[in-house]
């Protein structure tokens, strides 16, 4: 089995963004660094079969993020004092963090394999997920869950049970209800036109290959249960979204243990 | 600091540049090397001042160039220390072939650092990430000739309760931030 993991630039950030000063007692980590670290080892694993792919606009947003964060985070706390000596510390602390960040950008950013994608294939695609997108977000604007319970729930029940059932939907419909929340993103739309991009490549010399999105974004991945998005990313283009720690899981399926 | 400075500067980099080339040939290092590596050391010492009391550009685009400045004061450091103790270790002349590889890259982002002090306002919109590609070479190359401090090497100087401090509300901010938004 041949499979591919195109890796977003949260999963990037995650497994880049952490602090470890021995001397200091420091051990800092990413929310979901740990969640990255399986997937991490076994594209090094198998480092000789290329699984782990990037693009430049991945590999171009993780720095841009990282020293967005950090500069933006300096200039909050510059503005707050008008002592200069504290002025030099906060300068010299956020260099030394953002240095080693960098740094483990570099390291993971070595074993990845970075695919060039033409501009006009990907422009190419961009009508496909755009509409996908449209539609999904009409269904997460036309989702009412008390209509769901009223349609489902029998008259008798749905006032003692109504918390729980209410609950139970939220769960199943988070990935929509946030992407009420937060519609989609230009820049998470290109990523996706890119990995469809790729995998047409891939196909032409493997037709079976398989292709996976590792993402911390609910623009992709799941949240908690199976979502509307994912399931229509997975129907539509044949590409598999989820969380590094599950694309891990499946790998080892695959093969790759 | 005024830009004028840039061009003695830029000379004397590239003065001991001619030194390196010059103890490669030899096949031996000269020991008074250090007197200049100190001078050079301070000139970016200067500089990295500079960008803190920057007022005319955003704090982001200083924080570049300054992260810049230290990042080059890190590896003189480094340089200045295998130097001086390479008759102990074995590394005489071997210290001055590593340094000789890595002075060009810090002679280029010393150029872009003087450039973007002389044009503030005007400041070129692509050199701060153009300088962040370049200290990300600086880096690696410096690390492949073993002229990068280690992490712990890297905080000696630096205050330990501000570090902790900035360490663990960057690591807040990453998770809160809406990462991809606005780039």
């Amino acid at each position: 089995m041949i499979s591919k993991v195109f890796l977003d630039t949260c999963v990037l950030i995650s497994a880049s963004v952490y602090g470890s000063y021995k001397d200091l007692g420091i051990d800092i980590k990413h929310e979901f660094y740990t969640k990255t670290v399986p997937l991490f080892d076994i594209i090094k694993k198998h480092i000789d079969k290329r699984i782990g792919i990037i693009t430049f606009t991945i590999e171009i947003q993780a720095v841009a993020v990282i020293a967005k964060v950090v500069a933006g985070e300096l200039e909050e706390k510059v503005e707050e004092t008008s002592d200069p000596e504290l002025k030099a510390k906060l300068f010299e602390s956020h260099t030394v963090f953002f240095d080693q960040c960098l740094a483990h950008l570099q390291e993971n950013l070595s074993i990845l394999q970075r695919e060039p994608v033409l501009q006009t294939e990907k422009d190419r695609h961009y009508p496909e997920v755009s509409i996908m997108y449209n539609s999904l977000q009409d269904g997460a604007r036309n989702l009412d869950i008390n209509q769901l319970i009223n349609a489902n729930v029998t008259r008798r029940y749905r006032k003692t049970i109504r918390h729980e059932v209410y609950e139970q939907y939220k769960n199943r419909y988070k990935q929509l209800l946030n992407l009420k929340s937060e519609p989609v993103e230009e820049s998470d739309k290109g990523i996706l036109c890119e990995v469809i991009c790729l995998l047409k490549i891939y196909q032409q010399t493997n037709p079976s290959i398989r292709m996976y999105l590792a993402s911390t974004d609910y623009h992709f991945s799941p949240c908690n249960s199976e979502g509307e998005i994912t399931k229509k990313i997975k129907e539509k283009f044949q590409i598999i979204c989820d969380w590094p720690d599950k694309v891990a899981t499946y790998l080892k399926s695959d093969g790759f243990t | 600091m005024k830009h004028t400075t840039a061009q003695p500067i830029f000379n004397y980099i590239n003065n001991m540049r001619s030194d390196l080339n010059g103890m490669e040939t030899e096949g031996s290092i000269d020991s008074s090397f250090t007197i200049k590596i100190d001078k050079l050391d301070s000139e970016f010492t200067k500089m990295k001042q500079y960008w803190i009391d920057q007022k005319e550009v955003s704090v982001g685009s200083a924080f570049i160039f300054y992260s810049a400045m230290h990042n080059t004061k890190l590896i003189l450091t480094k340089m200045k220390e295998r130097f001086k103790n390479a008759d102990k270790t074995g590394d005489n002349p071997g210290v001055a072939c590593d340094s000789l590889l890595i002075m060009p890259i810090i002679s280029e982002v010393y150029q872009k650092t003087a450039q973007a002090a002389e044009e503030k306002q005007r400041l070129n919109p692509f050199l701060p990430n153009e300088m962040l590609k370049l200290v990300s070479t600086l880096r690696t190359t410096a690390r492949l000739v073993r002229l990068l401090p280690t992490p712990d090497e890297e905080v000696k100087e630096t205050d330990k309760n501000q570090l902790r401090k900035t360490a663990v509300e960057l690591d807040k901010k990453f998770v809160a931030s809406n990462l991809l938004s606005d780039i």
